[in-house]
């Protein structure tokens, strides 16, 4: 049996560039077909919601917006063990940044993923409202080619189709 | 000597819930909630079209999507005064009610129940002692020793490998920590079949709402799933099947697990029933619509006021002036501009940011009052309101939950130490159980009005030239929420969202008045400044929902909540 891979967009689309990850998902959506044991979706800001949609899958790619000294619109690849170092030594709500704990307390529950991974778009504003800086903006394609090439290493092959849809634009980016 | 800690759990990203207290003679003396974050983000909606607002009010808050949405909706429909089918009442009913019961179940094992629970305690356990405490607290057939000794075996291997995995920041150890190691096992046992049962409720939520989060079957007016049992595309039985044979999963959890783990942990901790009280006057909205004017609901609402339930007064629908009238916020101690309460149909929302000063602005945060005076909401006032009206199914779980307390401390608990920290966990158990006793009603009345043949769903919203006000309320998870909106032209002209967090994680007020969270950890015991494991007690008691918001990764680690003391 193939194995279940899903790739989830996180961030928040009203906080600028924290919207890079459901960007990507919406241009993934729009680029490529995928075979039926890959699941995508735009999953927001889920906290520990996360534990929900990340148990039972074989293999995970996030995809998020991340707050390095780099570039904005730099893309760069997270394995594992760099998501689960970053988690909240205290968490006060449920709504901390939850990649980290979501992944520890499916692996103690043995339902977490074999493998994680995260897509990181560097930020450069995150600041209250709607829209991408253009360099982030600018990081979408290159963010989605890395998703197809994380998948490619994992034996998926996404099919490209002829016309991206006009690459449908979501409507926090119009 | 007064010492201040300042729990601030970000750095460089900002959003969070950040609470300075000073203790002296190992009491909290003095305490400030704030947020950091600038929440002004009902401004984007202005010039929009108001059937669209719910799609951007359920991006709000990741965590509370469903109910941002609803509240938006309703707003519209009660500017415009629209009738919603009753079937989509159920609908949307059934949907909150699978929300809350994932989001109460994940808050308390996810989030709080390692507050109590010292997993290092576990490896002394002894599983048949585990399984006999917890066969005798209910009929849940997941209780075995066998169960009790597999997990106890993972938790072995964990703390074997000196790696604590999850469950690496605990304050294990910590002398505030009482549960025997059986209870310790029991807690944890039943934390990993919480991850299993909380997937059921999201699956419910999704089956009606298309997918989670960010469902997609709302409208103003109704909602779009389109009622046809004989048919694939349609709402049909095959789904209501599916989606009671889920509710149907974790209805006995959250009875007969959650309500008695945390009965457990109360009977174990007595002292937390007199630590937390804060403010004692309650707020709390009628939720479960069961007419298409929304004038019947399921769960009453109302007031209560010095913590006194013969002080009772009720909030009897959205229309309701005792609600619309009463409240206010004020910008006092927090970074925008102007003082003194405004009205949320004249609310503003204009930043204007200082340093962090104690006796100054300190908060992002506004202070919503209501007559003036500062109300805790939440399933605290949820249950106690209920209570206080009369209401039977409160009535009867929260009756059961005091008698099991009772039971298992051998003391006898009183409805008055509810108010409390601990209260507040018991009230969100008894609260669980109630709407996961609402789901079974819900769920018949929309199959009974099917079956009669009323298959209506929506009624199309029309405008008005000129203006109108609408107020849309729901009783969520965290408590109170109201969505405030001004509509001209068909155009949004001002958007206001008083949510349950604004009013427990208020600042203080004009007249000085702390909010809830503030006003609780005074006289809190802390018994080493270094580990304020009590200051986080009360705080998670309330469920804080403060980052509504950003959620940027930080490979750094610096988003790393912090303990520092001054």
């Amino acid at each position: 049996m193939s194995d279940r891979i899903a790739v989830f967009g996180v961030g928040n689309v009203l906080l600028g560039d924290d919207g890079a990850g459901s960007s990507v998902i919406h241009l993934l959506q729009s680029m490529y077909d995928f075979p039926a044991n890959v699941e995508l979706e735009d999953l927001g800001t889920p906290g520990l919601e996360l534990l929900a949609h990340v148990a039972g899958n074989d293999v995970v790619i996030f995809v998020d917006a991340v707050a390095e000294d780099l570039a904005p619109g730099t893309v760069r690849i997270y394995e594992r063990q760099a998501i689960v170092d970053a988690c909240p030594a205290l968490r006060v709500g449920p709504h901390d940044p939850a990649l980290g704990d979501t992944l520890l307390a499916l692996e103690f529950a043995d339902e977490g993923p074999r493998e994680a991974v995260l897509v990181g778009i560097v930020a450069a504003s995150t600041s209250s409202g709607i829209g991408l800086t253009p360099s982030v903006r600018a990081a979408l394609p290159i963010a989605a080619q890395s998703v197809i090439d994380e998948l490619s290493k994992r034996g998926v092959r996404a099919i490209k189709r002829s016309k991206n849809a006009a690459l449908e634009t979501p409507w926090w980016l119009d | 000597m007064s010492k201040r800690i300042v729990i601030d759990p970000i750095t460089r990203i900002e959003g969070h819930l950040r609470v300075d207290v000073d203790v002296d003679g190992g009491q909290v003396q003095k305490a400030w909630a704030s947020s950091t974050m600038w929440r002004g983000i009902e401004r984007i909606l202005v010039g929009h079209d108001p059937r669209e607002a719910w799609l951007y009010t359920q991006r709000f808050c990741g965590v509370c999507t469903t109910v941002h949405a609803l509240a938006s909706v309703r707003s519209v429909e009660n500017a415009l005064d629209l009738d919603v089918p009753v079937n989509a009442q159920y609908i949307r009913n059934l949907i909150m009610i699978s929300h809350a019961l994932h989001d109460h179940v994940v808050h308390f094992y996810q989030l709080s129940a390692l507050d109590w629970v010292d997993v290092t305690q576990i490896p002394k356990a002894d599983p048949a002692k585990a399984a006999a405490i917890a066969e005798s607290l209910s009929d849940w057939p997941r209780n075995s020793k066998e169960e009790m000794k597999a997990v106890q075996d993972k938790v072995k291997g964990l703390v074997a490998s000196g790696q604590l995995g999850i469950f690496a920041h605990g304050y294990w150890g910590h002398p505030a920590m009482k549960l025997s190691p059986e209870v310790n096992l029991l807690a944890v046992s039943h934390y990993l079949q919480a991850l299993e049962y909380q997937r059921y409720a999201n699956q419910a939520v999704a089956i009606l709402g298309g997918k989670t989060p960010h469902i997609q079957n709302l409208a103003v007016g109704g909602v779009a799933n389109a009622i046809n049992l004989d048919s694939m595309g349609a709402l049909n039985l095959d789904r209501l099947y599916q989606l009671k044979s889920l509710l149907d999963k974790v209805i006995p959890f959250v009875q007969q697990v959650y309500l008695n783990d945390v009965a457990a942990i109360a009977a174990m901790n007595p002292e937390w029933f007199e630590y937390g009280a804060g403010v004692t006057n309650y707020l709390s909205v009628p939720d479960l619509p069961m007419d298409a004017k929304s004038t019947k609901f399921a769960m009453p609402g109302g007031t209560i006021m010095n913590g006194d339930l013969k002080t009772f007064k009720p909030i009897t629908g959205p229309k309701d002036e005792y609600f619309r009238k009463g409240v206010t916020e004020d910008n006092t101690h927090a970074y925008y501009e102007g003082t003194g309460g405004l009205h949320p149909f004249e609310g503003k929302t204009d930043p204007h940011f200082t340093e962090w000063s104690e006796n100054g602005k300190y908060s992002w945060v506004k202070a919503p009052r209501f007559e003036g005076k500062p109300m805790q909401v939440g399933p605290l006032a949820n249950v106690l309101v209920g209570y206080a009206a009369g209401d039977p199914v409160v009535q009867k779980w929260t009756n059961l939950a005091i008698e099991k307390i009772s039971k298992i401390s051998g003391k006898q608990v009183t409805p008055a130490m509810l108010h409390s920290t601990l209260g507040r966990h018991a009230a969100r158990a008894i609260r669980t159980a109630v709407l996961a006793e609402h789901a079974t009603t819900q769920w018949n009345a929309l199959v009974d009005n099917i079956t009669k043949g009323d298959t209506k769903i929506f009624n199309p919203p029309q405008f008005p030239k000129g203006e109108v006000e609408g107020m849309g309320f729901h009783e969520a998870p965290r408590g109170t929420l109201s969505h405030w909106i001004v509509i001209n032209d068909a155009k949004i002209k001002n958007y206001q969202a008083v949510v349950p967090t604004t009013w427990n994680a208020s600042p203080r007020d004009d007249k000085g008045n702390p909010g809830p969270y503030e006003a609780s950890l005074l006289k809190n015991p802390v018994h080493d400044p270094e580990h304020p494991l009590e200051v986080v007690r009360t705080v998670h008691s309330f469920d804080p929902c403060m980052a509504c918001a950003v959620h940027v990764f930080d490979p750094s680690g610096k988003n790393v909540a912090k303990v520092k003391v001054l």
